[in-house]
C-alpha cells in the first residue's frame, strides 16, 4: 500500500515511518504542516522548515504547507495533494497518546477515503524512547516547555543518559514528550542516506516558564560516518 | 487470575494496524499478569478458549463483515468482549444490525443499565466507528452516546463496546476479565 507519512521532523513521526517501511508499506511522500501558532496542539512547532532537508536525506519528496489560520484545512489540502500526485491510499502518523491529534488525523483520512495508521498508538512512552535509540536514531531536543526541563537540554543529543533522565521525570512529564513537554529533531535514522549536521543555532530560554527553543539557523547534509 | 490465558482475536487486515489495535490490548492483559494469546480471525476460531477479546480495527477495514461465519464458534462459548469492530460482529451474530454513521473522537457515554463492566452514569470514551449498532434479537443496550448504542450485552456473557476502552476505560477490560476469574 502506498502511504504518505505525516512528518514533523521529530522522533515519533520518524519512528512511525520506519515501522511502516519495515512492514513493507511504500512511503511515497512526506507531509509537513508548518503551524502558525507557537502553541499548536496539532503540529510540532520549531524548525519545521528543515523537514525538507530531512526528506532530501531520505530521498523522499515532501509536501509542506503553512497551516494558516485553519490547521485542519491545511492538513486536508496537503493530503489531497498527496493522494492526487503520489497516488497514496493511506497515511501513517506518529500519534502516541493525543486523542486530539488522532481524532483530526482519522477524520481527515476518512474524508479523503484514505487509510489511517498510528503504529505508536498507546505505546509506553519509555518504550518509544528506547526503540528510537535501539534503532540508532540520532536526534536533538529543540524545544522544552515543562518543569523541570532546563536550558541545558536545548540542542542536546538524546543519548541513553538523557533518555534515562527523561524517563526518570515521569512524575512531571510524559517521558517521550507526548504532551508537548519537549520536541525533537532527527539528524539521522536508518532510512537517512545522509546525516544532517547543525552548523548554526540559537537558544532562547525563559527561566520563569521553563520554556525554550533551539532554533536551527543553518544545517548541512553530510555522508554518514 | 494471575497467569490465566486470555484470547485476543485480532481484527485488522493490515499489519500496520496490529500495533494500533491489538498491541494495546496485549499490554493491558500482560500488565495484569495474564497470558495473552493472539489469534487472527482469518486463522479460524474453532479452537479458541474464553475469556476472549475481539479487537477493533481501522475505519477503512471492513473485511471482517464478509467473514461472519468465522466468528460463529464464539457464540455461547463463555465471556467475550467485542471492541468496536468486534462489537459489530457480536451484534450481528446476536440479531442486531448495523447502520452507517460516524463516531470519531472523544464523546461522553451514558451508562443506563446495571452491568458488570461499566458503572452507571456518564463516562468519557474514545470512538473510532463508522458503522453503528442497531439493537435487535439478543442485543440489550447498556449505554448510549446520544441516540446511538455505545455498549450492549448479547446473551449472558458477551459484551460489546463501540468505543475503545484501551484509551480511557481500561477498567472495563479489567472488570470483564474478572468475570471469568476462577471459571477455569
Amino acid at each position: 500500500m502506498r502511504l504518505a507519512a505525516l512528518f514533523s521532523g521529530g522522533k515519533d513521526s520518524t519512528l512511525a515511518l520506519h515501522r511502516a517501511v519495515e512492514l513493507g508499506y511504500d512511503v511515497e511522500v512526506l507531509v509537513n504542516i508548518a503551524p502558525e501558532r507557537a502553541d499548536s496542539m496539532l503540529y510540532h512547532v520549531p524548525n519545521t522548515q528543515w523537514t525538507a532537508l530531512q526528506a532530501e536525506a531520505m530521498g523522499l519528496p515532501i509536501i509542506r504547507l503553512g497551516a494558516g489560520s485553519d490547521e485542519e484545512a491545511a492538513l486536508l489540502g496537503a493530503l489531497r495533494e498527496a493522494a492526487r500526485t503520489y497516488g497514496v491510499e493511506g497515511i501513517v502518523t506518529g500519534a502516541v497518546r493525543s486523542t486530539f491529534q488522532a481524532t483530526r488525523f482519522q477524520k481527515a483520512a476518512r474524508r479523503l477515503g484514505l487509510w489511517c495508521f498510528n503504529p505508536l498508538w498507546l505505546m509506553d512512552q519509555r518504550a518509544v524512547l528506547r526503540e528510537t535509540l535501539e534503532r540508532g536514531f540520532q536526534y536533538i531536543i529543540t524545544a522544552v516547555a515543562a518543569y523541570p526541563l532546563g536550558e541545558d537540554l536545548l540542542g542536546r543529543p538524546v543519548d541513553w543518559g538523557v533518555a534515562k533522565t527523561l524517563m526518570g521525570l515521569g512524575e512531571y512529564i510524559n517521558p517521550a514528550g507526548e504532551g508537548g513537554e519537549y520536541e525533537t529533531f532527527v539528524l539521522y535514522a536508518p532510512l537517512f542516506k545522509r546525516r544532517l549536521k547543525v552548523v548554526e543555532a540559537d537558544r532562547r530560554y525563559n527561566r520563569e516558564t521553563y520554556t525554550g527553543e533551539y532554533v536551527i539557523r543553518r544545517v548541512v547534509l553530510e555522508e554518514p560516518t | 487470575m494471575t497467569g490465566e490465558r486470555v484470547t485476543i482475536v485480532a481484527m485488522p487486515v493490515q499489519r500496520l494496524h496490529m500495533d494500533e489495535f491489538v498491541r494495546p490490548l496485549v499490554d493491558i492483559v500482560a500488565g495484569l499478569g495474564l497470558a495473552p494469546r493472539i489469534v487472527h480471525y482469518a486463522e479460524g476460531l474453532e479452537d479458541v478458549e474464553p475469556p476472549i477479546i475481539l479487537s477493533g480495527t481501522g475505519i477503512m477495514d471492513y473485511a471482517y463483515l464478509d467473514r461472519l461465519d468465522v466468528f460463529k464458534p464464539l457464540t455461547g462459548l463463555g465471556p467475550v468482549l467485542g471492541i468496536c469492530a468486534g462489537a459489530q460482529v457480536l451484534a450481528l451474530l446476536s440479531g442486531g444490525t448495523l447502520i452507517d454513521g460516524e463516531l470519531i473522537g472523544t464523546f461522553y457515554v451514558e451508562v443506563t443499565r446495571v452491568n458488570p463492566l461499566l458503572p452507571l452514569g456518564r463516562a468519557r470514551a474514545y470512538f473510532l466507528a463508522t458503522k453503528l449498532v442497531v439493537p435487535g434479537g439478543n442485543v440489550e443496550p447498556l449505554a448510549y452516546v446520544g441516540e446511538s448504542v455505545a455498549a450492549f450485552r448479547a446473551g449472558s456473557e458477551a459484551y460489546g463496546v463501540m468505543f475503545h476502552p484501551e484509551v480511557y476505560n481500561e477498567d472495563a477490560i479489567v472488570r470483564f476479565l474478572n468475570l471469568s476469574k476462577g471459571r477455569s
